[in-house]
């Protein structure tokens, strides 16, 4: 068996096991609520979630009988940028009340560009600020939405 | 005419200067996202959602609408020049369109996509105009019991059609599904699923889901594969218009197209996608230049661009009359109706019928501005195709953040949205479809209502759902939609037909 076809397996069947525990949640949540009031009881807030547990199940099992069986090659993947764009996007969620929304902004626009090949970082981040700030004005002036201003709150 | 005495009606709400500009707004915004690949109007639309707090509702679904029209006209474009499809629905324009281009022939299949898109969205109107009514009538007739049979033919019908297997469909359902029960159970006030977490109590947010399935997947999806992507921009070229020839060749196509389109949209069998497959088809066995397929014959683009563009209008019809969306948009444009606090059906054509009709009214307004938009200024949008990948998919990180971030003013909805972003990706890799997961999501609450509606009425007698003959018709088509294929396949008759597979 080919290297990149039992890799490609190995995603279906973790797959497969993240979907078994995705219904298994399902299942003890479902198991676990409370009993409903008497005017809830013909079908309470049971049944729909167990019948969606079940179908969760039955798909988890059916990818892991595929993934067993071995039929599907996968596509290469490129990790590295991969794993920058996971990174900017945890930071961001960190940095967003902190720091306001215009520097997450620019910084998520300057490494995800980074990681999707471009390389001319001090340009992205210089657009990707202005983006974020003219975004940010637009919402919160324009569109009256809010928007976390950060340390640069007396300045917008 | 009833319906005409209420489409008059339409046109003076659609004709006001601030309803025009909402439909202008929305078939621009639509056109350029349909253009750009990797973002489309159903994650538009879910961007815009927050507006419904500022807006009234007539303009806001003009905008909504416009963007949906727009969509699909713009995505041609993309198909044509870069042999990308903006849309799903323009997979099969790619195949004959791009071969035009490389032809030197371009132009003509932009022509021929926007006048095709034109004579197909309208008429495809005009049929929307016409069934609105009877169907209305129709849905009268609906209790509990139908309305959660066809909300289960609508998710086995997606789930069968959509994706390359079914298996991955219903996968996608599920998690659809899934996701919708998180929150407060409306009946009993418990809460399902929230990891106790409060912010959760509410639900989950379709924004947050459409946006991190469409964007952030996307973004995501493109850092690791887009190595490996390579397109190439092709030049506008040849005479700006059409030959006779070439308008010979197509009109039919259009007509053929556009009967099409219609009816496939109407069924909740998810949009556009399907009817474009089998009007190329059909172009091919009808074409005297059948051996031009694939190296672009131009009867290849008109006939699957009428048939998306007028299955577009189809899907508005179990829309407004059922409250059924049967496409990820439709299913987006529910959730604005529901942000509203407005229901779909037989109530909102009664109780809102400036809404409703301004809305049908729009459409036509919308597709002659599309036509306008898309024929003599298709340079303008070429542009867009010339914004770097990177900075393309950065930008479009930046919106959703924002998007996700609005929905409650929490900081807890942009990281749900990056988590969805991580699902989004590994669905994209792992080849599932995503529209089950948005129609599972906004359709699956309103099915489990129903399902307990319907039982309660029935005393827990779960024979109500067989007992009557339209459910059971409903749910024994459902059952067809979901066991057929693969029972025709093992009876080992016709593998597979039409040109799907390339």
């Amino acid at each position: 068996m080919a290297a990149t076809g039992s890799r490609a397996n190995l995603g279906e069947a973790l797959l497969g096991l993240a979907v078994a525990a995705l219904g298994a949640y399902f299942v003890y949540g479902a198991l676990t609520l409370p009993d409903p009031p008497p005017y809830a009881r013909i079908v309470g807030p049971r049944a729909f979630p167990l019948i969606v547990a079940g179908g969760l199940l039955l798909t988890a099992a059916g990818l892991l009988i595929q993934a067993l069986r071995g039929d599907r090659s996968g596509e290469p993947v490129d990790w590295r940028p991969l794993l920058g764009g996971f990174a900017v996007l945890a930071a961001a969620v960190a940095l967003l009340l902190p720091l306001g929304f215009v520097p997450t902004g620019g910084l998520i626009f300057a490494v995800a560009a980074r990681c999707l090949g471009s390389r001319r970082t001090g340009r992205d981040l210089a657009i990707g600020l202005v983006l974020a700030l003219a975004v940010h004005l637009a919402f919160v002036r324009g569109l009256g939405l809010s928007l976390p201003a950060g340390p640069l709150a007396g300045f917008l | 005419m009833e319906t005409f005495a209420a489409l008059a009606q339409g046109f003076a709400v659609a004709l006001t200067p601030t309803n025009l500009l909402w439909a202008l707004v929305g078939t621009v915004l639509g056109t350029a996202v349909g253009v750009l690949p990797g973002i489309g109007p159903a994650m538009t639309v879910a961007l815009l959602l927050p507006l419904t707090s500022t807006l009234d509702p007539t303009g806001a679904f003009i905008m909504f609408a416009g963007i949906y029209y727009g969509g699909m006209y713009g995505g041609s474009t993309t198909a044509i020049l870069i042999n990308t499809p903006g849309e799903s629905a323009n997979i099969i324009t790619a195949l004959d369109g791009h071969a035009m281009a490389r032809r030197g022939r371009g132009a003509a299949a932009l022509a021929t996509a926007a006048i095709g898109s034109f004579v197909a969205g309208t008429l495809g109107t005009l049929a929307l105009t016409l069934v609105a009514k009877p169907m209305v009538e129709l849905a009268r007739a609906f209790g509990p019991a139908e309305y959660f049979a066809l909300m289960v033919l609508a998710f086995t019908t997606v789930t069968a059609v959509l994706g390359s297997s079914l298996l991955k469909g219903l996968l996608a359902l599920f998690l659809g599904l899934a996701l919708g029960m998180v929150g407060i159970d409306l009946q009993t006030g418990q809460a399902r699923f929230t990891l106790g977490q409060p912010e959760l109590l509410d639900g989950i947010d379709v924004v947050v889901v459409a946006v991190g399935l469409f964007a952030v997947g996307e973004a995501l999806f493109m850092m690791a594969r887009g190595r490996f992507i390579v397109e190439e921009l092709l030049p506008m070229k040849g005479r700006a218009w059409m030959t006779g020839e070439e308008w010979r060749r197509s009109w039919k196509p259009w007509l053929r197209g556009a009967a099409l389109g219609f009816p496939f949209g109407t069924l909740p069998a998810g949009g556009a996608e399907i009817p474009t497959f089998l009007s190329y088809s059909l172009e091919r066995r009808l074409s005297k230049h059948s051996d031009e397929f694939g190296k672009g014959a131009i009867e290849g683009v008109a006939g699957p661009e009428a048939a998306n563009n007028s299955a577009a209008a189809g899907v508005l019809v179990p829309l407004l009359s059922l409250g059924l969306p049967t496409s990820a948009t439709a299913a987006i444009l529910l959730a604005a109706f529901q942000q509203y606090g407005l229901q779909p059906g037989p109530l909102l054509f009664q109780n809102s019928p400036d809404l409703v009709w301004g809305l049908i009214a729009s459409l036509y307004v919308g597709n002659v501005m599309l036509l306008v938009l898309n024929l003599p200024l298709a340079g303008v949008w070429v542009q867009l195709l010339r914004i770097p990948r990177p900075l393309l998919y950065a930008g479009i990180l930046v919106f959703a953040t924002v998007g996700a971030y609005t929905v409650n003013n929490s900081v807890f909805d942009v990281g749900l949205l990056y988590a969805l972003g991580l699902m989004g990706f590994a669905m994209r890799m792992f080849d599932i479809p995503m529209a089950p997961v948005v129609i599972g999501l906004i359709l699956g609450p309103l099915a489990e209502q129903q399902f307990r509606r319907a039982l309660s009425i029935s005393q827990g007698d779960w024979t109500v759902f067989f007992s009557q003959p339209l459910s059971a018709a409903l749910l024994a088509l459902a059952a067809l939609a979901l066991l057929g294929p693969p029972l025709w396949r093992i009876l080992g008759r016709g593998r597979r037909n039409g040109p799907v597979g390339g």
